[in-house]
């Protein structure tokens, strides 16, 4: 394959990777990678497959500490397993699960609620969902106004969540309420389980501008919660959802999922017939693509930079600050090229067209949300621009 | 290969021994040095062991790897130094591992710095050069491209007959007078008049497929160089805009508490990390497989010539009128960065040459699609 920036692999990682490699191969279904090809919301069903092939390999929580039931790996391992993954067409797995509440109950959560959950997102028997933003908390997240109040062996949490992904096959929920009015909007939030059954929670579906459905919005009416659902300390849950995106920065920046689309987009370039031979015969399409080649190989090593540091043991430098900005931007600009190369087949309806071009145009429709969502790209600059250029 | 700079001690002491040097001995001015002065620095950084470190040790070189010799690239220009380092700290010293006699006779001058190269190729828009026999040896023919600092070089390094292993061949040449061009950013350069000139075999120091190999290395090599350079450029015009943003005040506030302010300036961040994260995959892949290190070298020059150039526009922005005056650093800056893009053929020829390498030939269909 081409655009591999290996030259900041050891020949350890290269050996690593072969043996990924040939794994993955083997164990993925193809009917699973012709579904994560063709669409973009994957059922339950086949995250859930993917994941429990994963996890009988040890592999499923990739990024867990060994002590939680993880392989083990250095961050570089964890790089080059998830480029495998996604050279290969396998399901993503869940974001929420598998990188959000795991790494979370894992640094703050009780032995009790460790045990309890942390076996079933392995295994992919339980989804998770993420309750954190809200219809007048999205980008000031710190405002929100959903409440988790004391009562006799528990809590009672009310309040609307918006932009639930997963939402409505989720069993349950990682919740950002608040716990004490009286502290500053940081400081009274408390991160809690939510089971989806419990009487009080009603979801309600949101169809986004590609037709599909993802997202939720959730009500919480009087939701009763035990004790043990409180994750860490009280009213410390702002520090423990910072704590949590601050290290998970690099995985906002898609690069294996883009490099994997960037690839399947040359091919189909390459194939499809455009004035004058195939569509990728055009001097106009062939600069476009080498463009976006330079973008990813940026991205790419920017991404090697941070992880390179981690695996060395050293906190990464500013430079980590940037990858979801220009990785965001990059999942666009390649979605954006996909509509060129394929023309007015990109423009009817899905299912429609069909074969090699199925699932390119919802893509492109729903891509407009990752400068959206996980901050948006403009508290991201304004976080560069302040934090790390000291700009006041 | 290591793949993070600025982690070994020597490392530190390197970059922090020559930012002092250079801020002290040659800080930006937008008075032009007189050659006597470049020459007097120029000696001083010999003895400094700039161009003996990244010789191969059997010629009395240091070791220093390829990071280490573009650690002095980049803060050489931050201080936007006007005679380019990148020949004779990296691009010659690595050559010089390929053994030519009739280069490595020239090590100890190079690391006294009696010696100094000038990197010449074809000029593609004139055909470029090419070599045929002649009446002591060799005769060069065709036109060479513009070469910073070719009329203060002693020698030469010509590359001719790119492309093909037939016409390649690789020739240090030593230098002629020859008419000086100034350039915009201050720099100079010169297009050494090559067509007719009649060499001795001697000077050739490689053909054939030894050529073509020697000619790519430089060639990916110098682009490392010319990155790490405009990398040090921006990093400092940054630096001092920030600086400069956090002072002055409009409508009762800093310039840099404005969001429209501090994202232009986030913006100018995101491109000028992706353009070092290039750099250093660049510098990475010199030791790799030619395929990579050309991918990389490419890569890097593409999102120099258009984001690295677009982030020092973004300087002049924030900083407003000031930095449309002379006297300021931050349109020097970005006269640096114009240059470096436009320097051997420029940004479009290497999105074609990315184009080239990544992407499969016309009429032919992807790998993957056939895979598939």
């Amino acid at each position: 394959m081409n655009g591999r920036v290996d030259a900041f692999l050891t020949d350890d990682e290269r050996a690593f990777r072969a043996e990924i490699r040939a794994a993955i191969r083997a164990m993925l279904p193809p009917d699973l990678a012709r579904r994560t090809r063709e669409g973009i919301h994957l059922s339950r069903e086949d995250m859930a497959r993917w994941n429990r092939i994963l996890d009988a390999r040890g592999w499923a929580a990739h990024h867990w500490p060994a002590s939680a039931g993880g392989p083990g790996w250095t961050p570089i391992q964890r790089f080059l397993f998830e480029a495998e993954c996604a050279a290969a067409d396998a399901p993503p797995l869940s974001v929420f699960g598998i990188y959000l509440v795991g790494p979370t109950l894992v640094a703050f959560g009780s032995q009790a609620q460790q045990d309890r959950y942390l076996p079933a997102i392995r295994s992919g028997a339980e989804f998770w969902c993420q309750g954190y933003s809200e219809p007048e908390a999205g980008s000031d997240l710190a405002s929100l106004r959903t409440t988790a109040r004391r009562v006799e062996g528990g809590w009672v949490v009310t309040g609307q969540k918006a932009w639930t992904t997963e939402g409505h096959f989720a069993d349950l929920m990682i919740c950002l309420a608040r716990t004490n009015r009286e502290a500053k909007p940081q400081a009274g939030l408390s991160l809690f389980v939510v089971d989806m059954r419990a009487p009080g929670v009603t979801i309600a579906p949101v169809v986004t501008i590609d037709g599909g459905h993802s997202v939720n919005s959730v009500f919480l009416d009087e939701v009763r919660v035990p004790d043990d659902a409180l994750i860490g300390e009280v009213d410390r849950g702002w520090g423990y959802a910072k704590f949590l995106l601050a290290h998970e920065r690099t995985n906002n920046a898609q690069v294996h999922r883009s490099r994997r689309e960037f690839e399947r987009l040359k091919a189909l370039a390459a194939a499809r017939p455009g004035p004058d031979g195939a569509v990728l015969d055009d001097p106009a399409v062939r600069r476009r693509f080498a463009v976006v080649e330079a973008h990813l190989a940026g991205l790419e090593a920017t991404v090697l930079r941070v992880l390179v540091d981690q695996t060395e043991g050293r906190e990464p430098g500013p430079e980590a600050s940037i990858v979801k900005v220009i990785g965001s931007r990059l999942q666009q600009a390649i979605s954006e090229l996909a509509m060129d190369v394929i023309g007015e087949d990109a423009l009817t309806m899905p299912d429609a067209a069909g074969g090699e071009v199925a699932g390119w145009t919802e893509r492109h429709l729903f891509r407009r949300v990752v400068t959206i969502y996980a901050g948006s790209n403009e508290i991201q600059k304004t976080i560069i621009a302040r934090a790390t250029l000291g700009l006041r | 290969m290591r793949r993070s700079p600025d982690q070994r001690d020597d490392d530190l002491m390197l970059r922090e021994g020559a930012r002092r040097f250079l801020e002290e001995r040659c800080p930006w001015t937008p008075t032009l040095p007189s050659p006597g002065e470049e020459d007097a620095v120029r000696r001083e950084m010999a003895g400094l062991g700039w161009f003996a470190m990244g010789l191969p040790e059997e010629f009395g070189g240091g070791g220093a790897d390829a990071l280490q010799a573009l650690a002095l690239v980049e803060e050489a220009g931050r201080v936007l130094l006007r005679r380019s380092l990148a020949a004779d700290v990296l691009v010659v010293p690595r050559l010089m591992r390929r053994g030519f006699a009739g280069l490595t006779a020239l090590a100890p001058g190079l690391a006294a710095g009696a010696v100094r190269f000038a990197l010449v190729s074809g000029d593609p828009a004139a055909g470029g050069l090419s070599v045929a026999p002649g009446r002591e040896g060799v005769r060069l023919r065709g036109g060479g491209g513009l070469a910073l600092d070719a009329g203060a070089a002693t020698h030469w390094l010509v590359a001719a007959g790119e492309g093909s292993p037939n016409g390649a061949a690789l020739l240090c040449v030593e230098a002629r007078p020859v008419p000086e061009r100034r350039l915009i950013d201050g720099r100079r350069g010169a297009v050494p008049p090559l067509d007719g000139l009649d060499l001795p075999a001697g000077a050739v120091l490689a053909t054939g497929h030894d050529a073509l190999a020697a000619i790519d290395e430089i060639r990916d090599c110098a682009a490392a160089a010319l990155v790490a350079d405009a990398y040090g450029a921006l990093a400092a015009g940054l630096d001092l805009t920030v600086g400069y943003l956090n002072q002055r005040r409009q409508f009762g506030q800093t310039l840099g508490s404005f969001q429209a302010v501090q994202h232009l300036m986030a913006e100018a961040f995101c491109d000028l990390e992706t353009l070092r994260s290039l750099m250093l995959w660049s510098a990475a892949s010199l030791d790799g497989a030619p395929a990579e290190r050309r991918r990389a070298a490419a890569s890097a020059r593409v999102v120099l010539g258009r984001e690295g150039l677009a982030a020092a526009s973004r300087l002049i922005q924030a900083s407003g009128g000031i930095a449309m005056t002379e006297e300021y650093r931050v349109g020097h800056v970005y006269k640096r960065l114009q240059v470096a893009a436009g320097i051997d053929g420029g940004t479009e020829a290497r999105i074609r040459q990315l184009a080239t390498d990544t992407l499969s030939p016309k009429g032919r269909p992807d790998d993957e699609a056939s895979a598939a």
